[in-house]
């Protein structure tokens, strides 16, 4: 048996790390498709700022930032929706403000320790069996969400309007899907780190983007590449000592580029050919 | 102004609305009915995509009702009776993956259906409005490939495949070239006469819409004129547009033409 499943937090960390690489891009399909990747980021940012009260409160970090995360997701939803600043702006706003008060809290708590760095970007070591429980749990609420509502998630991704005039309630699954966007950042956080979960939101999903025909295709492939990317990732971070999340969008980053290359080669093909 | 015995499919009363302090609409009040090839024009801000919004209920008015069908359009759900056909602008959907049919077969969307994601997307009816619009041989390519023309008539098979009794198309001809926009028009006026489709076009075009419309609504924040195209007269187009507007104008005894030309 190869070293790397020889050790339970590895194994852990693998069966987290395929959870986040189905998740995220689950999700992420319908965050970029909306142009909305910058919520992924404010949101991680949120749950940063819970974190730090968490650890700087000695409770249940996880815990805390679920609850700003869920909050946050609840607070951009309505500044998008109701349109009292530009979207980017309203994002801006809420991340900027967040990652103040994580600041001042870390830095009144007595600054950065081993805990704060892994919730930061994640290890291979910190992943918990109730994180995984979490994870997993999260996992079915999703996929059970997404395959409910995928044909109205698919019209609000093609164009918001357009799917309020088909009558889809735009307005209860945007906020649905920005809290459990805002959940799945944060329970990635132990294996992808708070500052890299966005990048498993949306690289994934470009790879799906550039390979495949038709949404539900993208979709699966987007998946394919995530869950790929962490099994990956974490095997170099394993052998090579590195840091998980790092590796992880590193290896989905790679995917990208090979991706891309693909594509260029089947296009320089259909020319020669023509 | 036209009186129409049929009950209205969309009835603007007394509407206003502002963005802030700009007023976008004050008091208009105007009905569409089953039947009607209805065309609003007007000059760029006059107004024209609000009152759309409006009826769609994608805006509520500051004052003044909209009415769907005769119900409140705040209260209104039968979304299955309306299609909507928004402007394509160029480099939309460039990232979206789905094909042609799959952006068709949306249009069925008919309330929340759990199984929703296995359905096939080249359905009888799927197909069949695909070929309304002569887009077939494209059906299995991605909408992000296709020509800003060719995204607006494949928008308009997904209004279509709905099967509505109202159709509301904003710049529906935008970069489509003479032969689309002549079986555009085509399409439309079958769907008007032969149906009794009530259809809402907002257009620059003021050739196509003279030629086409059966009443045209000339909006300038305040609905300024309305009635059949033949009515117009050259003074009122040319204050609406505020440029000097000859209208010149063919009427036969089958159909009406006309077709307008505006010097600078």
């Amino acid at each position: 048996m190869p070293a790397i499943l020889q050790y339970e937090f590895m194994l852990r960390a693998l069966a987290g790390g395929i959870l986040v690489g189905v998740l995220a891009p689950v999700l992420g399909t319908f965050v970029v498709l909306r142009r909305l990747s910058l919520i992924a980021d404010t949101l991680a940012h949120v749950a940063l700022m819970g974190v730090a009260i968490g650890l700087a409160s000695r409770f249940l970090p996880t815990l805390v930032a679920l609850l700003a995360a869920t909050v946050g997701a609840i607070v951009v939803e309505q500044l998008r929706a109701r349109g009292r600043l530009p979207g980017d702006v309203a994002l801006a706003v809420v991340l900027y403000g967040s990652l103040a008060v994580a600041v001042v809290v870390i830095g009144a708590a007595g600054g950065f320790n081993v805990d704060l760095f892994s919730f930061l970007f994640g290890s291979i070591l910190s992943v918990a069996p109730l994180d995984l429980w979490l994870l997993a749990a999260l996992a079915v609420v999703v996929l059970l969400f997404v395959g409910v509502f995928f044909v109205d998630l698919a019209q609000m991704a093609f164009d918001d309007n357009l799917a309020r005039v088909s009558g889809v309630r735009t307005d209860w699954l945007n906020l649905v899907l920005a809290v459990l966007t805002g959940a799945t950042i944060t329970l990635s956080m132990r294996v992808v780190g708070v500052l890299l979960i966005g990048a498993m939101l949306v690289i994934p999903v470009l790879v799906g983007l550039r390979l495949a025909r038709g949404l539900r295709a993208a979709m699966a492939t987007a998946v394919l590449a995530g869950v790929l990317s962490a099994v990956a990732g974490l095997t170099f971070a394993f052998y090579g000592d590195l840091s998980a999340g790092g590796s992880i969008v590193l290896t989905a980053l790679l995917l990208l580029v090979l991706a891309n290359l693909l594509v260029r080669l089947q296009l320089w093909r259909r020319k020669a050919a023509a | 102004m036209t009186e129409a015995a049929s009950p209205g499919v969309i009835e603007w009363e007394r509407v206003s609305f502002s963005y802030g302090a700009v007023a976008a609409l004050q008091d208009v009040s105007l009905c569409i009915h089953y039947g009607e090839l209805a065309a609003v024009m007007g000059p760029n801000g006059s107004g024209k995509s609000t009152l759309i919004k409006l009826a769609l209920g994608l805006l509520q008015p500051d004052s003044g009702r909209v009415r769907l069908f005769g119900r409140d359009v705040k209260d209104f759900d039968q979304w299955g009776r309306v299609g909507y056909m928004p402007q394509v602008g160029t480099g939309a959907w460039r990232d979206f993956p789905a094909t042609v049919s799959e952006v068709v077969s949306l249009g069925t969307y008919n309330g929340v259906s759990p199984l929703g994601i296995f359905r096939r997307s080249e359905r009888a009816d799927v197909l069949a409005a695909i070929e309304t619009v002569g887009m077939t041989a494209y059906r299995s390519r991605r909408l992000a490939g296709l020509s800003v023309g060719q995204q607006q008539r494949v928008l308009l098979a997904r209004a279509l495949v709905r099967n509505p009794d109202l159709l509301v198309l904003d710049e529906p001809a935008a970069g489509v070239d003479v032969s689309g926009e002549e079986q555009l028009y085509a399409v439309l006026r079958d769907l008007s006469r032969d149906r009794g489709m009530a259809i809402v076009i907002v257009s620059h075009d003021i050739g196509a819409m003279l030629r086409e419309a059966t009443t045209v609504a000339c909006l300038n924040c305040r609905l300024v004129l309305h009635g059949q195209p033949h009515d117009l007269t050259v003074e009122e187009m040319s204050t609406l547009y505020g440029a000097p507007v000859d209208v010149l104008i063919h009427d036969t005894a089958h159909e009406f033409e006309g077709a307008l030309h505006r010097h600078r």
